[in-house]
This record gives C-alpha cells, sequence and structure tokens, in this order.
C-alpha cells in the first residue's frame, strides 16, 4: 500500500452496513505496468489494489438478490428493458426509493415508491405508464433497488448472450 | 447455551421466495426423478400430503390441488448458504448441522431471547426463509426447544428450569433428537413415552440397556450439555454418488457414461475436501419395484493401486470393472452409483521405496477443477461422461424451477 496522504489519516470511517462475509471476488485490475527491460516501472510504487465490482454494488452479499427488469416504465430512472436490478433485501425502503413490490401474488414489479398518508402508491417514471395505486390495506412487500448492472450489446453482438 | 436455526418447511419456502404465485398456496417438493415429497408447505401438510410420500399415492383430487416442483438443490444449496452467512454474522461459533439446521454457541449472550427474535426476524427478511429458533443448554434440548416453537412464537428458550419442565412434561419421546422409531418402540415398553420420563429414567439402566448414546440424550435432557458444538466437519470416511435414472437403461455404453460422469463428480468432491482414494466401489441395480422383470444388481470393490485424486485413473479403473462383464444384456437398470473410500490426506500417506505414497496429475486436476468454478460445472471435463444434453439416464425433473439466484439466464423477473 501507498502511504496515504495526510488528510485521510483526518477522516473518520462511516460503517455502511452490518460486518459480512466478503463475496467471492471479479477482479478488473485497473493499473500495472510490467517492464521486462531496462528500467523498473516508474508505476509499480503506487500500484493500486483492484476494482471490484461486487464490493461496490453488493453492500451485504447474504441479503442481495439480482432480478431482471422487464419493461419500460422507469426508463426515465435509468432502467432499461433487460437490465440486472440488484435488490438488497436488508434496506428498507423509504418514501422515493425505487423499489421492488410484490402484491397480490403477481411478478415483482420495480417501480417508485409513493408511501401517502393511508396507503401506497406505485409510480412509473414514463409518462406512458399509469401509475399504480394500491388500496388500503394492500398486502404488499417492498425491497429496495440499491443498483443497476447493465451490458452494452453491440448490434450484431459479439457479447455473451447471457448477460 | 444453545439455539438452533430451522428453515420453516426449507425447499418449499425456497421456491417461494422467487414465485410468488405459490405463496398461500399448498406447494409439494419432490425427490430426485419426481419421486416421494420431500418437503411441503403448511397448506400441502393440512391437505395430507405426508412426508417422503410417493407423489403417486397422493390421491388424485388432492393432488390436483397441489403445486408440484422437482428438488433444485442448487437453488437450496445457495439460499442455505446465505442463511449461515447472516448466522456466522451473528454468533461467534455456529455448527452447520444440515442444509436447513444450524446450531448456535449463545455462551455470553445476554438477552437470548430478545436475540432470537432479532435474528429471526433478520434472517426472514433477509432472505426471505421464515424460520424458527430453540434455545436449551444443550442441544438435544435446543431441538427440542425448535420443534415447540415451530408451533407457537417461533422462538422459545427452554434455559429457564420451569419453562423446561412444561416444554418436557408430554414431549413424545419419538420426536427427541437422537431417538428413532426402534428405541421409542422399546422405551414405550419400558413406560417412557415422554422426553420428562426419559430424563427421569435412570441413567445406568439407560446406559445397560441401550447403550452411550442414548445415555448421552439423558444427561443432555437434564440440562447437561454431552454433545459439542462441532464447527468443522470431520473428514468423509466415504464419498458416495448415485442416481436413480428417469427410466430403466438397457444400453451399456449409457450406463458406463453414467457411471463415469458420477466418478466424476466424486473424484471433484474428494479433491474439494484436499482428500485421496486407496478404493473405489461401483453398483448399479434393476428396477426394484418391478420384480418381475429381470433383476441384477451387481456391484464391485476395487482396491486402487495407489490412492489418487485423479479423474483419470478413477475413469480406467471404471472402465476395466465395466470390462469384465459388470452388467447383464437384458436388464433395464434404474440406479448406478460410484462410491469412493479408504479416505485419507495425502500428506498422512507415506510413500515406499518404490513409489510415493499417491499418484495422478494434481496440476492438471487442479486446472480442470479451476476451469469448472469460473465458467460452470461440466464446462471441461471426459469424453468417458459422454457430452449429451440430455442423456438417457437422465434425471425426471418435470416441474423443475430456474436456478434464480445463481445463474445469469435464469434470474427473476422484475415487471417495469
Amino acid at each position: 500500500m501507498s502511504p496515504q496522504p495526510a488528510y485521510l489519516h483526518a477522516t473518520r470511517a462511516v460503517p455502511l452496513g452490518a460486518p459480512r462475509i466478503d463475496p467471492p471476488r471479479r477482479r478488473l485490475p485497473v493499473s500495472g505496468i510490467r517492464a521486462r527491460l531496462g528500467f523498473v516501472s516508474p508505476a509499480e510504487d503506487f500500484q493500486d489494489d483492484t476494482c471490484d465490482l461486487n464490493e461496490l454494488l453488493i453492500r451485504n452479499q447474504p441479503a442481495t438478490f439480482l432480478y431482471r427488469a422487464e419493461g419500460h416504465s422507469m426508463v426515465l430512472a435509468g432502467i432499461c428493458d433487460g437490465d440486472i436490478l440488484i435488490v438488497d433485501r436488508s434496506v428498507t425502503p423509504q418514501d422515493g426509493d425505487i423499489v421492488l413490490a410484490f402484491y397480490d401474488g403477481n411478478e415483482p414489479t420495480c417501480k417508485v415508491l409513493k408511501i401517502c398518508a393511508d396507503h401506497i402508491e406505485l409510480h412509473c417514471r414514463n409518462p406512458h405508464f399509469p401509475n399504480i395505486v394500491l388500496p388500503p390495506e394492500t398486502e404488499v412487500e417492498l425491497f429496495a433497488v440499491t443498483g443497476v448492472a447493465r451490458q452494452m450489446r453491440r448490434e450484431h453482438g459479439r457479447v455473451d448472450k447471457r448477460l | 447455551m444453545f439455539a438452533l436455526v430451522d428453515g420453516n418447511n426449507f425447499y418449499a419456502s425456497c421456491e417461494r421466495v422467487f414465485q410468488p404465485a405459490l405463496r398461500h398456496r399448498p406447494v409439494v417438493v419432490l425427490s430426485n426423478n419426481d419421486g416421494c415429497c420431500i418437503a411441503r408447505s403448511n397448506e400441502a401438510k393440512a391437505l395430507g400430503v405426508r412426508m417422503a410420500q410417493p407423489i403417486h399415492e397422493v390421491p388424485p383430487n388432492i393432488r390436483k390441488q397441489l403445486m408440484v416442483r422437482s428438488a433444485n438443490f442448487t437453488l437450496y444449496g445457495d439460499m442455505s448458504a446465505r442463511v449461515v452467512a447472516i448466522l456466522r454474522d451473528a454468533a461467534p461459533r455456529v455448527e452447520v448441522y444440515s442444509v436447513d439446521e444450524s446450531f448456535l454457541d449463545l455462551t455470553g449472550v445476554r438477552h437470548r431471547e430478545a436475540f432470537a427474535h432479532e435474528l429471526r426476524e433478520r434472517v426472514h427478511r433477509w432472505t426471505g426463509i421464515p424460520n424458527c429458533i430453540g434455545i436449551g443448554p444443550s442441544k438435544t434440548l435446543a431441538k427440542l426447544a425448535n420443534k415447540l416453537a415451530k408451533r407457537g412464537a417461533g422462538v422459545l428458550d427452554v434455559s429457564d428450569a420451569d419453562v423446561r419442565a412444561k416444554a418436557l412434561a408430554d414431549f413424545p419421546v419419538a420426536d427427541l433428537w437422537g431417538v428413532g422409531p426402534r428405541y421409542a418402540a422399546r422405551l414405550t415398553e419400558r413406560g417412557i413415552s415422554t422426553a420428562a420420563q426419559l430424563r427421569d429414567a435412570s441413567f445406568d439402566d439407560i446406559l445397560a440397556g441401550f447403550g452411550v448414546t442414548l445415555a448421552r440424550t439423558v444427561r443432555e435432557l437434564q440440562g447437561q450439555s454431552c454433545i459439542a458444538l462441532q464447527e468443522v466437519e470431520p473428514d468423509r470416511q466415504q464419498i458416495m454418488v448415485s442416481r436413480s435414472f428417469g427410466q430403466r437403461v438397457e444400453d451399456h455404453t449409457s450406463i458406463a457414461q453414467a457411471l463415469a460422469t458420477f466418478a466424476t463428480r466424486a473424484a471433484e468432491k474428494m479433491r474439494g475436501r484436499g482428500l485421496v482414494a486407496a478404493a473405489m466401489g461401483v453398483f448399479a441395480s434393476t428396477d426394484t419395484f418391478r420384480p418381475e422383470l429381470r433383476q441384477h444388481h451387481p456391484h464391485k470393490m476395487v482396491n486402487l493401486l495407489r490412492p489418487t485424486s485423479d479423474t483419470r485413473l478413477l475413469l480406467t479403473t471404471l472402465r476395466e470393472v465395466l470390462d469384465r462383464r459388470f452388467l447383464r444384456d437384458g436388464c433395464g437398470y434404474k440406479k448406478a452409483g460410484i462410491w469412493l473410500t479408504d479416505l485419507a490426506r495425502p500428506h498422512d500417506l507415506q510413500g515406499d521405496l518404490f513409489a510415493p505414497a499417491t499418484v495422478g496429475n494434481d496440476k492438471l486436476m487442479a486446472t480442470v477443477d479451476a476451469i469448472n468454478r469460473r465458467y460452470g460445472r461440466g464446462v471441461a471435463g471426459f469424453g468417458a461422461s459422454g457430452w449429451r444434453k440430455t442423456p438417457e439416464w437422465g434425471m425426471r425433473q418435470q416441474s423443475l424451477s430456474p436456478r434464480f439466484t445463481t445463474c445469469v439466464a435464469e434470474l427473476p423477473r422484475a415487471v417495469c
């Protein structure tokens, strides 16, 4: 590890969630040049750790589940058809959060949560889609959508179809 | 002080997490080849479906109402790992007792009941798996408390003497941990039919009549812990991989491929535990439920020349076994399997003057395992297994749900 600048020592660590077991890592090297001959790479001393997308997107691995988004009602919230939704069941959803809602034995639906005085509404982020108003007393389970993952696809893609 | 955390109707609950349509409906999960009911939701239990009941014996009018699923062990294994991860976060010492049960050491936890209620809620909220927690001064009592918690508030602590006395008073001895149906029958003959009666039985009589295991249960019921928490699974003595086929198979090549697949899987398991085998067993079996058909139940045990974990050496040995007329023509085989025994850790073995202690190409095997870990099971393998997507000997899994949590192509849908 390279020595940290002084101002970093002064910052306080704020725990983001319950301590947990690390998820399996997918490591992507971000830097690092190997010099075969001549000078030793001047970058070597500054070699950092690797970026881990799991670490970035998944805060609580045992409580995190992935869902495949289908439909266009959330495009203005940045959720497209075919995206992977990252749902963290340990996060309590609040008013205005993007949530996954289970009600009436339907397939789960991804919407923006609107908590009103006596009922709950599920709002779309696309003017062509109507909002859903759940009558009071509806049994509904809500989970926070904490991230979205998307792989860019070429028109005649060579990208793995699975993702 | 111990706690036992147990997922309610675990397999059925796993199916429900991702299939909202199954909620509040009678759900039944079937064993491999869709044979027997191995998990039932409360609604299915209420309809009278029994544990291990063959599905074809369930009356048709009831079967019509059931939501049936084939066993999806990939899904259940992942959900189980999630539950265990949460438990390990909460308690310093955890013993994973089975896919849906874990013992926790609660030594030092002050407000046990509040802790248990909070943990129970957390496991449910985080994974979607409903569960119950039993607490007691011994594992046997924690297990008993768990059973009672299922009928009550979901958490029961029997560490208090009065609560314990009440719990044991009418708890049937047959339902106790460590008491099988045969012991239960013999105990009843002696006038011991409740847990309380077994607790008060003479220790020496039980020791003399039933042996040390049941004597230990007596002590455990008295609140004295005799069975310690086992955090690390002891090394296996034997690894077995066997399957019933979806249909009767006569073709020897197909059976050979099935056996090669099982041998490959067994070797993988063995390497995962860092072990080598000195002997391998092979067996096959025709349909015992159809006695009018030709029956043949061959089995053969072979000592390997040197202990190994190399799949290729196991496959060569298997080939030799099969070449010696292991299977008969005209028999429809329904089941086959491989077992590896005489297992040891390589560094516990000693070589001799002429040969090393173990043989095989460890590097090659490690590479194959690494490829399969990274790209999915069965990506790299051996020709002997055959490479058909749906082999003749394949399992019958007519109502298999997707691998919701372990396969990107099979993620659950969210409507947007």
